[in-house]
Order: structure tokens, then sequence, then C-alpha cells
């Protein structure tokens, strides 16, 4: 290695580019062979085949799932399937089935799909067809677990002797997962996802041709072109010859269309073909006009055995481009657009002719698709998961729902309550299959009960309620001890002597009889003057109680009014202990007195 | 580094077509502005080997398996590979054709030019244990060698970067980036004047060639 300073230098452009130029040159040379050989011819047999296989499969997909109800799904199958055909490298002719054998059996759209993943991760990992894989996974859904066992994926015999389908897939996707994409990311796989992609190319084409082919030779069906095209036979090659030899007369004309095809056929760079045909579609456009255009249109008139099938296979080219040029043009987009982003160039770096630069946009463009098929194919099964939860939240209401005891409860207290309210319209949302509101309402009446025998579970819980008074200080209760005995008091004053209590009248009876007798009095005479004593004593205590007014010494009346309230009372006390403060006598309080 | 001068290499075919004599005296100036960076350069070449054993030790020219064994040191071999060119060289890989240049061609004189540029350490030392396809790591016995054989070099000179599209360590070196960085553009201006001289001489005079029938 030696060390460079360059001082002054000039761009003079890659090398690769040159020698792209160059070969295409030489390229530009050989489409007169390209055009005459067998070639062209093949390929658009091939291609009207590939179509014509592919619609008949199509169709029969259809109508199978038509039969199982499910004509609605077809769309989003399909763009399943194709996403999934392109990524793992697996031809219709097997994921087709296969996926309709499970949604067959399984008739849910999320399930097949599930299954259909599963399966080609089987298939992938014991090299088994995604068919046969298919075919156990649907036997082991329905209970027939011995396919799946066969598979030899070391599924445990206990789990499949129970026959619990969900165990078995469990186990089967955590054996395969992931294999799928492992063996489509080998360099077999690779090859696989472009064997396919270019496949469904071919078909592309194919139906652009079929359609133009249709149109040139009123051919009716399929069968019939290609019959025409089958007996084309030597009749063409005389003609392909004459063209040829036109050809060679306008090669400058036709540089860059022979570079293009070749890149297509002699290169089987399919996306570089596909997208060169637009090329091609512009270049035949200038012939159009050209003398040339004249020419092919005259031996087409020329030749009435092999004009209409020699335009079959002229049609990938000049003639038929010329006559279905804006059909050819719609239908390479369709192509184009079925590469998928499969077909991406590498970009390593490396010198890249126009071709490969033209195959670089389509890519481009086909994997723009292939997110927009993605993303169609997310929604339809969001859209599908939102209906499995409606229908979940439905049954997840109905669940809860008890209308009779609603109806009984409405009934015993003549109003609704809260909780009854709520039942009677979650009824009626059910009744009216409102699945949100069926939800919301279901949430609702579930809090409600919830918070309802939480109240009453609450109440249960409450302790035994303590006695207020429990903490009151000692001498409160002391107080209300006094206040006790001050009422007692208040009632013994109130309330009559109780007769078991001796009379002060028959106390003095039975005293004044003993003093007459002990004065010598004859007891009967005694006992006598007693009792009379007693009586009067009794009739005067009477009469000065029903008169106390009556003064009982002298007889006479006294009228005395004395009003104290409560305040002069205090007002007289506190006024004469003032007075004898100050004349020098100290007050004598009986505090413990009081406290009796 | 390199600055585009767009027609360039046309302008030289013109001279030689049609100017033999202002290609030639374009050739003389450039010549001269560049014939100085190199003397420089070619006059900080060591005369003894930086480490005696670079020179000392005799070798076989290849190994075994026939790759190219380290090459040995000789200052003679370093000089007579510093030079300038005014021949175009094959375009790189971004496709620029250098057609002024200073070039340090020798092995010996490309190591002594650029050793410590990326590791100046040395390289990882890994020892006779390490991948013999692995030249990223150093494969002696003392793992100080890379460092000891870095430090006798001397001190890696900072190349001119402001004209370059290299940036830091590409552009470090004990020879010709040396020199040229010395020279401080005088030699760089000095080239690009001569061609616009050249140029405008050649356009201001009708050419013609005779050509055989």
């Amino acid at each position: 290695m030696s060390i460079v300073i360059d001082i002054a230098a000039q761009f003079t452009g890659k090398k690769a580019f040159n020698a792209a130029e160059s070969a295409a040159d030489k390229l530009a040379k050989n489409v007169k062979h390209a055009l005459i050989g067998v070639g062209v011819t093949a390929f658009a047999k091939s291609a009207i085949s590939a179509f014509a296989e592919n619609e008949k499969q199509l169709n029969l997909f259809k109508n199978s799932l038509q039969s199982i109800g499910f004509e609605f799904a077809t769309n989003d199958s399909l763009a399943f399937l194709n996403s999934l055909k392109l990524q793992y490298g697996v031809a219709d002719s097997q994921l087709i089935p296969a996926y309709e054998q499970l949604l067959t059996t399984t008739r849910s759209l999320a399930a097949s799909q599930n299954l259909t993943n599963v399966a080609l991760d089987i298939a992938a990992r014991q090299g088994i067809s995604v068919t046969e894989a298919a075919d156990a996974l649907s036997k082991a859904y329905l209970g027939n677990t011995k396919a799946v066992g066969a598979l030899g994926l070391g599924i445990d015999k206990a789990t499949l002797a129970s026959g619990d389908f969900a165990a078995i897939l469990k186990q089967i996707t955590n054996i395969t997962k992931g294999a799928a994409s492992t063996a489509a990311n080998t360099f077999a796989g690779k090859l696989a996802r472009l064997k396919v992609a270019a496949d469904q190319a071919k078909e592309s084409i194919g139906a652009g041709l079929v359609e133009a082919l249709m149109q040139i030779t009123n051919s009716q069906d399929i069968e019939q072109l290609q019959t025409k095209i089958i007996n084309f036979g030597e009749s063409a090659a005389a003609a392909f010859t004459k063209i040829g030899k036109l050809i060679s007369e306008n090669i400058g004309l036709l540089k860059v269309f022979g570079a293009v095809l070749l890149a297509g056929f002699a290169i089987t760079k399919i996306a570089a073909f596909i997208t060169a045909l637009q090329t091609v579609i512009k270049t035949v456009n200038t012939l159009r006009n050209s003398a040339l255009a004249a020419a092919v249109a005259e031996m087409f008139m020329i030749n009435p055995l092999g004009g209409a099938v020699m335009a079959a296979a002229m049609i990938a080219t000049i003639a038929g481009v010329i006559k279905s040029v804006d059909i050819l043009t719609d239908k390479a987009n369709k192509a184009k657009d079925a590469m998928s982003g499969i077909t991406t160039p590498t970009n390593d770096g490396s010198d890249r002719g126009g071709a490969a630069k033209y195959a670089e946009g389509a890519a481009a463009r086909a994997a723009k698709d292939a997110k927009d098929a993605a993303a169609a194919q997310l929604k339809a099964t969001k859209a599908q998961t939102k209906a499995l939860q409606d229908q979940a939240k439905l049954k997840k209401s109905q669940g809860i729902m008890d209308v009779d005891q609603a109806n009984i409860v409405a009934a015993l207290q003549g109003k609704l309550s809260e909780n009854e309210k709520i039942r009677l319209e979650l009824q009626l949302a059910l009744l009216t299959g409102n699945a949100k509101e069926a939800d919301r309402l279901s949430n609702a009446l579930l809090l409600s009960q919830a918070q309802t025998t939480e109240l009453a579970s609450w109440i249960m819980k409450l302790p035994k309620a303590l006695n207020p008074f429990s903490d009151y200080p000692a001498y409160v209760l002391a107080a209300l001890a006094e206040i006790d005995k001050m009422k007692k008091g208040i009632t013994d004053l109130t309330t009559a002597p109780t007769s078991s209590a001796p009379n002060k009248y028959d106390e003095m009876f039975q005293r004044l009889t003993a003093q007459n007798i002990a004065m010598g009095i004859d007891p009967g005479a005694a006992a006598g003057l007693a009792a009379s004593s007693a009586r009067l004593s009794a009739e005067a205590d009477a009469y000065f109680k029903a008169n106390p007014n009556i003064d009982p010494m002298t007889g006479a009346v006294i009228n005395v009014k004395v009003e104290v309230g409560g305040q002069q009372l205090t007002d007289i006390v506190t006024t004469q202990q003032v007075n004898n403060s100050a004349s020098g006598i100290s007050a004598k309080l009986n505090r413990l007195a009081l406290m009796d | 580094m390199p600055t585009e001068v767009k027609g360039l290499i046309e302008l030289k075919k013109a001279l030689k077509d049609y100017a033999p004599e202002l290609g030639a005296q374009l050739d003389d100036q450039i010549g001269l502005a560049l014939g100085g960076v190199v003397k420089k350069a070619q006059s900080y070449v060591p005369v003894d080997s930086p480490l005696s054993n670079w020179s000392y030790r005799k070798r076989s020219e290849k190994h075994g398996n026939g790759l190219r064994k380290f090459p040995l040191y000789n200052s003679a071999r370093v000089v007579k590979g510093i030079k300038y060119s005014t021949t175009p060289r094959k375009a790189n890989r971004r496709g620029f054709k250098a057609v002024y240049f200073i070039i340090n061609k020798s092995a010996e004189g490309a190591i002594y030019e650029t050793a410590g540029r990326k590791n100046p350490g040395g390289q990882p030392w890994v020892g006779r244990k390490g991948d013999p396809g692995n030249h990223d790591i150093s494969h002696s016995n003392n793992p100080q060698a890379g460092a000891d054989f870095i430090q006798a070099m001397g001190e890696l000179k900072q190349g001119n970067i402001e004209s370059s599209t290299k940036k830091g360590r590409y552009m470090k070196g004990r020879l010709i980036y040396r020199a040229w960085a010395e020279d401080q553009g005088k030699a760089n201006a000095a080239v690009f004047k001569a061609i616009y001289n050249a140029n405008e001489a050649f356009g201001k005079k009708q050419y013609f060639r005779k050509v055989s029938q």
C-alpha cells in the first residue's frame, strides 16, 4: 500500500457505469436472438397457464368460504394468505387448502389464521407440507390427536390423551415457534420466497396477457386461448424471423427495449423485468408512430394463420403491446405490486444499471403496498376482535342479570331503588343488544351490589357501643351522686310517710297512757284520756297545717309575705358578710357540712 | 484531499495533442511546485532504521503461504519511493482520478509514515495464541513490542486537513504528510496557478494538429 497525497483530480465516473453501458450495448445486440428464441413464447404460455390455474384455485376458495358462510371474509383471507405466502415463501397451492380446512373446522377467522401460522411453523420444523400440518391440527381440534402425535413434535402422551386442544396447541407453539421465520430467512427459504413472488408476478402478467390476447383473438375462454397458443408451432417461426429482421434494422431504437427484456428473461431478475415493462411500454409508445409499428401491423395482416396467435407471444414484446398497451400497463403495475417487497434489491454499494434502479423503485412501491395490505389485515383483525369482545361483554352482562329478583323487589317496595333501576336498564340494554351500554350498566350493577354488600358487612362488623361517660372524672361522678341524694331528699319531703314508720300520735297515745297509769288511774280510763289527747293533738296539727298564717301559740293570724330572689339573697348574704368583716367578725363556713 | 478540476484530463490531452510545449511547461511548473515538498519529505527519512532489528534480521521474501513478510527497512528505497507524479492514476472507488499527486510508494516508507495512526500505543497484544490471519492484533511475544516500535518512529505529525475530506488521524504522517503540512499550501497553490495559466494560454491561442489521412 502506498501513501498518496492527491492534489488535483477529476471525477471520471465509476467504472461500473461504463461497464454497465457496454453490457447494455452487448445485450441490445443480442435482442434479436432473445426475441426469436423460445423464451418469450414459453414465458407467455407459462404465465397464462399460471394465471388460469390461480384463477381456478381462487374461485374454488371463494366457493368454499361461501358454503360455510364466510363469504364476507374472502378479501381479508386472501390478503392474509398473500402476506403469509410472500413472507414464508409457501405457494398458494399449499396455503389456500390448509387455511380453507382450518376455517372449515374452526369456523373462526381468528382461530384459523392463528392455526395457519402454527401449521407453517410445524411444516418448517418437521419438513412436511403446510397442508399436512393443517390437517393434523384440524383433526386435533376435533378431538382426534393421533395425527398430531404422529408429527413427532414431542408432545407428551398425557396431553395428547387428554384431548385438550388448548394444551396441545400450547405445547406445539412452544416447540415450533419461530421455525417458519427461521426457515424463510435461510438461503433456500429466500429462494422459495423469490419463487413465490415470481410466480405471483407471472400470474399477474398472465392475467394481462390473457385479457389482451382475448381481445385480439376473440377467444371466449382461457382454454381456447391456450389451444391457440400451443398450436402456434412452426407457423409463427417464420413470422418471428421476419419480425426479428425488422427489429435488427431498428436496433438503435430498440436498444433500451432489448436491455430491459434481457434483464428480465436472460438474467432472470424478475423484479427488474416487471419494472422494465414500463420501459417497454414507453419504448413501444415511441414505436407506435414509427415505420416499424406499421411493418409489424402489416405482418399480422399478411399472416392470417398465425397472426392472432403470434400476438400471444409478441404481445409481451412489441406488437401486442402496441395494441394493448393500456391493458398491459395496468397489469404490469399489478404485477409490480404483487412483488410485495420480497425482491428488494440489495444495496451493497456495487454499481447498478438502469434496470436495477427501476427494480429498486418498484421494490419500494411494492413494500409500501405490502404495508398497506398488512394494515388492512390488522384493521380487519381488530374489528373481529372487537366483535368477540362485544359478545363476551354481553355474555358477562347476561350472567349477572336477575330480572325476577328485580321485579320482586320492585313489587315489594312499591318503588324502584337505584340498584333495581340499573337492573331494569341493563335488561333493556340486553334486549336491544347494546353491548356498550350493557357493559356499563353491568359494571354499575356490580358496583352497586358490591357497595350494598359491603355496607351490610361493614355494619355487622361495627364494634359494641361504649359508655360515653366511662371516661368522666371521679369528681363529676361524685357530683352526680350528690345530685341524686338531693333529689331523694326532695322526694322524701314531698312524699307522705309510709305506714310502716311509727306515728307520733300513737307514740303520744302510748306515752300518755303509761303516764296516766303511773299516776294511779285505771288503765281503761288512762287509755281513754290518752286517746282523747292524741286525737286533739292530731286535729290541732291538721288545723294549723291547713292554716299556716295562724300562730299555733296565740291563735293570731300572721300575714307575712317574704319574697327573696336568688340574687337578692346573695346580695343580702354578701352585705352581711361585708358588715361582719368590717366589724371584725370572721365568717364561719361549714363546707364539710355542706358536702354531706 | 484532492481538489476536483473539471476538464483537467481533457486539458492535458489537448495540451499533449495540440500544444506539447505548453504541456511540458505545465509539467515543469508542477514539478517545481511539488519537487520542494518531495525533497523535504525525503530529508525526513532516517538513514538508519529507527529500530535496529528492523533492517538487521534476514528474512525470506515470502511466508510459506505466499504472503509477503514484514518488509525490512531500507532508507534508500524509502527515499526513492517518495516522488510526485503528473501522470493520471486509476480512478479510485469514488470515481476520482488523481492527476497530480505525491506518493510514498515503498512499503517500509508507508509503515514509517503511518505507524501509530490508529493505535498510538501499538496494536492490542494477544501474542502467539492470536489468530494468524488477524492483522489488527499484536502477535509478538513482547506485549510492549508495538508501543516500542511506534515510540522509536518518532512523533507523528499532523498534516494539513483544511483542504481535505479526510480528518484527524488519516492526515497524520512522518514524511510526505509532514512535509506537505509544513509547506502550508504553497505547493498546492502553485499547482493550481500553473493549471490555470496553462488553460488560459491554451484558450487564447488556436492550436492545430496534423493528422494522418
